[in-house]
């Protein structure tokens, strides 16, 4: 059984918090925007794919996530896409078409059923993709 | 106890994170978390190096299942060659992912890395600690292609309809450079622009593409005008220019010619918008 290390809370610049993870590595495992909702790291969500409802964009919108864009709602729609059903605002781990690692963790703006039935607009907030500054970071330097 | 406290801690700390902090499912977690942790984790207990004692999994599980119940599992193509899937019914965990070195995505974005070369290139010579489940090279190429390595090219220019071949030149990289050797009469292109209306800055591109050294060769100007004279490095797809202060639109052609030793062939000057050969450039 490996104890349990204690966590490290960080807070940051730009009223960013970070929950740093147990010791040798030191990895982020949660973060959080001001008053926010915590998030896991794509790190995290990596390791547990299953803790978010997914959110599947087609294969055109995956350079767009990649360099930080809100998830519009033709790319969820299209056939390539998928949405499980969740309400507005919650949390949703953003995956491709064709692959199998999440890109980006996000925070939906409609209701999914809204996302459907509208197919326009940003449907997904984007807040944490794969290249960005907390995926490069990584970790608490020791 | 210290312990335990920790652990309500993290329970609470998360539960924001789900977005749904009720009081009932708070009291739930609590109870399973001041149970034996055991029921929490229920992983091989001797790997405790990398990562397997993060917390999130027993409360998450619930938002998970709370929230999105339906997943796909079956559409998409699981990566059974080093995934170590170590869940119970509650959570699946994959313990070990592959990053690729170079870009620090896990290897199916590597497409999309500018840098897509280098990537391919480390994936090929490293694939082996990555993926030492794959054995045999066709095996090799199923896990090429469902990763984007092989034939994602392709793939990518039709998702994209055509729309960027300029992203697919620097993927392959080396390529560009080589081509415009074989064309080698790339353009030395002299230019002079204003400033402050009646000063003039000359403006000397391509020089790089002939091999010379950049760095020197605005030395030279410099020292050979009495003026000043500096390198513009390549930025955002601006190719790489030499600033010279002043008006030498003239005289540059020669200094070309006798310092750097090129063809004055190759040296064209931009005159009222138009492009003029060096050569033929009347005396002014």
């Amino acid at each position: 059984m490996p104890k349990k290390d204690s966590l490290i809370m960080c807070k940051c610049k730009d009223n960013i918090q970070v929950l740093v993870g147990p010791a040798p590595d030191n990895e982020f495992i949660f973060f959080q925007c001001r008053q926010g909702p915590w998030l896991p790291t794509l790190r995290l969500l990596h390791q547990y794919p299953d803790i978010l409802p997914k959110f599947r964009v087609d294969r055109g919108a995956i350079r767009f996530v990649l360099s930080g864009a809100n998830i519009m709602a033709p790319g969820l729609t299209s056939p390539g896409g998928h949405m499980d059903p969740v309400p507005a605002e919650s949390l949703v781990g953003i995956f491709a078409e064709g692959k199998e690692h999440a890109l980006a963790i996000g925070v939906t703006t409609m209701s999914s059923e809204q996302i459907a039935a509208d197919n326009k607009g940003i449907a997904v907030e984007n807040t944490h993709w794969l290249k960005d500054g907390m995926w490069t970071l990584r970790s608490l330097a020791p | 106890m210290g312990k335990k406290g920790k652990g309500k801690k993290m329970a609470q700390e998360e539960e924001p994170e789900e977005e749904e902090p009720e009081e009932e499912e708070q009291g739930q977690e609590q109870d399973e978390d001041g149970e034996p942790v055991k029921e929490a984790f229920p992983l091989p207990p001797g790997p405790g190096g990398a990562l397997p004692p993060t917390p999130p999994p027993p409360p998450d599980t619930s938002g998970a299942t709370a929230v999105g119940s339906s997943t796909d599992d079956g559409e998409v193509p699981t990566l059974r060659a080093t995934m170590v899937v170590t869940g119970t019914d509650k959570t699946r965990h994959i313990k070990s992912i592959p990053y690729c070195e170079v870009c620090s995505l896990p290897f199916e974005f590597c497409e999309w890395n500018p840098l897509f070369k280098k990537c391919k290139d480390n994936f090929e010579q490293n694939w082996k600690t990555h993926f030492p489940d794959v054995q045999g090279d066709e095996e090799l190429v199923q896990l090429m292609t469902r990763l984007g390595f092989e034939g994602g090219d392709a793939a990518s220019k039709k998702a994209q309809g055509g729309k960027k071949p300029a992203s697919d030149d620097i993927g392959t990289g080396g390529g560009a450079p080589n081509k415009k050797k074989e064309k080698a009469p790339a353009e030395i292109v002299i230019e002079l622009n204003n400033r402050n209306k009646k000063k003039h800055i000359t403006i000397v591109k391509g020089l790089d593409l002939h091999g010379v050294d950049t760095a020197a060769a605005a030395k030279v100007f410099g020292k050979k005008f009495a003026c000043g004279s500096a390198l513009k490095k390549a930025q955002d797809g601006q190719p790489e220019t030499i600033e010279i202060q002043g008006n030498v639109r003239d005289e540059i052609a020669a200094v070309i010619v006798d310092k750097l030793k090129l063809s004055i062939d190759n040296i064209v000057v931009l005159v009222d918008g138009k492009k003029i050969k060096a050569a033929e450039l009347p005396p002014s």
